[in-house]
């Protein structure tokens, strides 16, 4: 991977994006990552997610739909299921030709089951960080 | 003849006896040959060729031939109306046109008739005292010099002469009287034998044509009638009792005349052709010309006529003469097994004989039935055709309506009465025939009314008032027929009623008749069918129990698909309980392994643990032991199980140190980017050193700990959380005081049920199941407190009090 690479964090949990990163600094020095909290903020940017090409997306299943900043709040689409917020992104992600090549990886709590039956899976733990890595390593890898 | 015509009324044997009758003129010829045997027989064949009554004038020339005279006419005393004692032409042989009509009883026909003698005037010119007397001047005219007039008798004993006229000034010789005197004296019997030929011979016509059916077959055996008894004008009028009962409509017509023949009549009319299906009665006038006369003479009670002076014009016109000829009369009421089914009239003869005497009303009147067993064949068999089709309608239909409530219960969007409803119209309707507005109402029970349900039928779209209908909800004590069917449970059926229902009468104002069937589940009315009848035609038999079946299907079907949705929504609630259920569980999966994922994480940092790490390490082994405390009295309270609480006494100095350490704990585990302050006010709680407050410290700490853990998901970047003690009449309260979302008084209710987030609550956060709060509340009741809410203050403050007894 060159070092340079472009990676996005759909994440909401501010501990675990900063043991991503951590991750991510200490094995690409030079990666770009940036991060999206809700749902919502994907849906908003998601025409300079899709012109950024990015080279790797981790995804969190669960994130809400907006953040408490967000003015607009109140529009928040209650009918959706926050635990299948991720299954959301990765849908959009996949169906927009501009990312449907992007390599997505689910890192998430919750069980394998969860997450769209083709996605690439791996499950947080206190010792998933290394093995998050390797997947994102063999991702880029494949699409090398 | 009469005799045998008397016996014979039922018509097929009349017809099927159609050799006894030709044996029977035979019989006449003989009668004939021995009473005058000495007469040619070219008298007895030429009667024999009759077939028609114009044709008798053949036998009248062959009489007139017989005496040497150039004109015969046979003169019948009128045998009904006002003068008794006058003469009319019954039939004529006259080299013109006959001119005179009635001869006065005082004629020379009269005193031959009075005396039974022949008489013989050879130059009328010359007869002293005949010619000034005005009904000989037409005869004058003609050109007659000379008369023979013979008396005879007519059937029944009527007078009659026959009288022979020369126009050649010859005088009648001895030997010529004697062969006309013998000669006339047959020309009753044959006069007999042709009108009974014609009226064989027309019956069996008749009987031939009316096999064809239709109305072809009634216009040609009218015809053929009118032919045989010449008639200028008739008509038949029959009612369909299967479209329009009680309309007697016109069926088949010979009308010659430049106004409008009448199309129908109803029994009750002031017309005479329905006084006749009113009365089950022939009328018969020898001349409407003198209607008023013959109508108080022959007992016609309330017989009408208005067209008398109308009908003598045209008669005037279509025969060219200032003469009227004798406007004759009958109508005869046409009967299928012994009830009035209509009426055929003839007016006007064109020729001889002038006039429908008893022999010619007898042979209409079997005429008559013969019409009127052909049409009851046909109304027979198309009652038959429809009772079939409309079986086979109810039969489809059902079985439609079963398979339809089967597709329903197989919807995924589940079934619908109203669809349903809507389905059992559309047979009924087509069964029904007139019933051409259609709708069911439903029973509101809990108001007493009947709402508005489905329509059908092409009145309605004509109407375009089905909004209005739609609208309307009837309270089931009004006294209409489709409230008084729900209330009797029974079906109610009202004929040439505006009265039963005027919520739809009103909008449908040519109602005619109402069949109202209540649907039954059980015993319980659950709604009423309502059939509207417009125009003539009847509802069909049996319509009421075909209602009934169909009601009662509905029935079955609203008690099927009540008893599915019922199954349904207890299959949507264990679906909901189980959705909730396993959010809930995702949700403790999500927030219990969260914190021991972090635990752990930081656990493997304390080799070069610093002070915030610690910290976020206690904070979040809290978070995870909060989280399974949360789960066990989740489990309790969905259990109605009690929270056990052992009441102690805590100290403001004590709750302070735990409050405080909860704080922190909660600081740590918070998004430093959030910038949230988590304060407890130390002052407050010093200040309130001296109480002692009644609780549970471990319940009190996870009420806290939810409120704590609240403020740190909501609140606003940059803002303060503050605990803080005070006092209250009767509490010891703990607040938790933050800027955040705004919570309103309705919120407030609300927000402590279980599984209910707020709705901004749950667009910024992914977990949590609207459980916090709920708890909490409940473990402060537990402890004989509570947890109060207060609405956003003006500032912007939300606050929310866990509620202490102290001593």
């Amino acid at each position: 991977m060159s070092t340079n690479k472009r990676i996005l964090l759909i994440e909401d949990d501010w501990e675990h994006i900063k043991w991503i990163r951590e991750g991510i600094r200490g094995r690409w020095p030079e990666a770009v990552v940036d991060e999206i909290r809700t749902e919502k903020a994907l849906v908003d940017k998601f025409d300079s997610v899709a012109g950024a090409n990015y080279d790797l997306v981790i995804i969190d299943q669960a994130v809400p739909y907006a953040s408490v900043e967000d003015k607009d709040r109140n529009r928040a689409r209650l009918e959706l299921n926050a635990f299948r917020a991720g299954s959301r992104c990765y849908d959009r992600l996949r169906k927009d030709p501009r990312t449907q090549d992007v390599p997505l990886i689910f890192y998430t709590i919750h069980d394998k089951i969860r997450v769209p039956p083709d996605a690439v899976y791996v499950q947080k733990s206190s010792t998933s960080i290394p093995t998050l890595l390797d997947r994102a390593e063999k991702e880029l890898a494949a699409v090398r | 003849m009469t005799a045998y015509l008397s016996r014979t009324r039922s018509k097929k044997s009349l017809i099927d006896n159609w050799h006894l009758a030709l044996y029977n003129i035979r019989v006449m010829a003989t009668e004939v040959h021995r009473v005058c045997a000495d007469v040619s027989l070219d008298l007895i064949r030429s009667a024999a060729e009759c077939h028609l009554m114009a044709d008798f004038s053949t036998v009248l020339q062959t009489l007139a031939e017989i005496g040497g005279a150039q004109g015969c006419v046979l003169w019948d005393t009128v045998p009904f109306g006002p003068d008794e004692r006058r003469f009319i032409a019954l039939a004529e042989y006259l080299p013109g046109e006959l001119v005179v009509y009635y001869l006065p009883w005082d004629s020379i026909t009269g005193e031959v008739v009075r005396s039974g003698k022949t008489r013989i005037i050879d130059d009328l010119q010359r007869e002293v005292g005949l010619r000034e007397r005005g009904y000989c001047k037409p005869f004058l005219e003609m050109g007659v010099t000379g008369i023979c007039s013979i008396p005879m008798t007519l059937e029944e004993n009527r007078a009659a002469a026959v009288n022979l006229y020369r126009f050649d000034g010859a005088p009648f010789t001895g030997d010529e009287l004697a062969r006309i005197e013998g000669a006339a004296a047959a020309i009753s019997y044959l006069f007999n034998s042709v009108r009974n030929e014609m009226g064989f011979r027309l019956l069996r016509g008749v009987g031939d044509l009316l096999r064809k059916r239709g109305s072809a077959a009634l216009q040609d055996s009218l015809a053929r009638i009118s032919e045989a008894i010449n008639a200028v004008e008739s008509a038949i009028y029959l009612e369909d009792a299967l479209e329009a009962p009680g309309v007697y409509a016109l069926r088949a017509f010979i009308w010659p005349w430049d106004w409008e023949i009448e199309k129908r009549y109803r029994k009750d009319e002031a017309a005479l052709t329905s006084w006749v299906i009113r009365n089950a009665r022939t009328v018969r006038l020898l001349d409407l010309s003198h209607f008023e006369e013959e109508v108080s003479a022959s007992g016609y009670e309330e017989l009408v006529y208005r067209n008398k002076g109308r009908l003598e014009e045209a008669v005037r016109r279509l025969f060219q003469k200032d003469v009227l000829p004798p406007l004759s009369f009958v109508c005869v009421p046409v009967k299928h097994h012994g009830k009035t089914i209509g009426a055929m009239r003839f007016c006007v003869n064109k020729a001889r004989t002038r006039f429908f005497d008893d022999r010619h009303v007898e042979i209409l009147e079997l005429v008559a039935d013969q019409i009127g067993e052909c049409w009851g064949a046909e109304l027979d068999y198309r009652r038959g055709a429809e009772e079939k089709r409309r079986f086979q309608l109810l039969t489809k239909g059902a079985d439609r309506l079963n398979v339809r409530a089967f597709h329903e219960l197989n919807r995924h969007d589940g079934p619908s009465l109203d669809r349903q409803l809507q389905a059992a119209l559309e047979p009924l309707a087509e069964i029904s025939g007139s019933g051409e507005a259609l709708s069911i109402r439903l029973v509101d029970s809990s108001r007493r009314e009947l709402r508005p349900g489905v329509f059908h039928g092409r009145r309605w779209c004509e109407n375009g008032k089905e909004r209005e209908f739609l609208d309307r909800r009837i309270p089931l004590t009004a006294n209409y027929g489709c409230c008084e069917s729900v209330r009797d449970k029974r079906v109610v059926r009202a004929e040439r009623t505006r009265d039963t229902d005027p919520p739809i009468s009103n909008m449908f104002p040519d109602t005619r008749r109402t069949l109202h069937t209540p649907i039954l589940v059980g015993d319980d009315p659950v709604g009423v069918i309502d059939i509207r009848g417009f125009g003539d035609q009847p509802f069909p038999p049996l319509l009421d129990l075909i209602a009934g079946l169909i009601a009662s299907q509905l029935g079955l079907h609203h008690h099927m698909f009540e008893q599915f949705r019922n199954i349904q929504q207890t299959n949507a609630r264990l679906q909901k309980a189980y959705d909730e259920q396993s959010r809930i569980l995702d949700d403790f999966h999500h927030q219990i392994t969260n914190p021991v994922v972090k635990t752990a994480t930081y656990a493997k940092k304390l080799p070069t643990a610093d002070a915030d790490i610690i910290n976020a390490l206690r904070g979040n082994a809290r978070k995870a032991e909060q989280v399974a405390r949360h789960m066990q009295y989740f489990i309790a309270l969905a259990k109605d199980a009690p929270i056990k609480a052992d009441e102690q006494f805590m100290t403001p100095a004590q709750l302070l140190e735990r409050l405080s350490e909860m704080a922190n704990d909660e600081q740590a585990v918070n998004d430093p980017a959030r910038k949230l302050q988590f304060f407890v006010n130390e002052t407050s709680f010093k200040a309130l050193a001296e109480v002692k407050v009644r609780g549970n410290m471990e319940l009190l700490e996870h009420a806290a700990m939810n409120l704590l853990d609240n403020a740190g998901k909501y609140s606003d970047l940059n803002t303060n959380v503050t605990v803080r003690a005070s006092l209250s009449q009767k509490h010891f309260r703990i607040s938790v005081t933050n800027r955040g979302i705004p919570i309103s008084r309705d919120d407030r209710k609300h927000l402590v049920e279980r599984g209910v987030r707020g709705d901004q609550a749950m667009s910024i956060v992914a977990h949590g199941r609207g459980l916090g709060l709920y708890i909490a509340e409940k473990l402060m009741q537990a402890m004989g407190g509570d947890l109060e809410i207060i609405p956003t203050d003006s500032g912007g403050l939300n606050e929310f009090r866990l509620l202490l007894r102290f001593l």
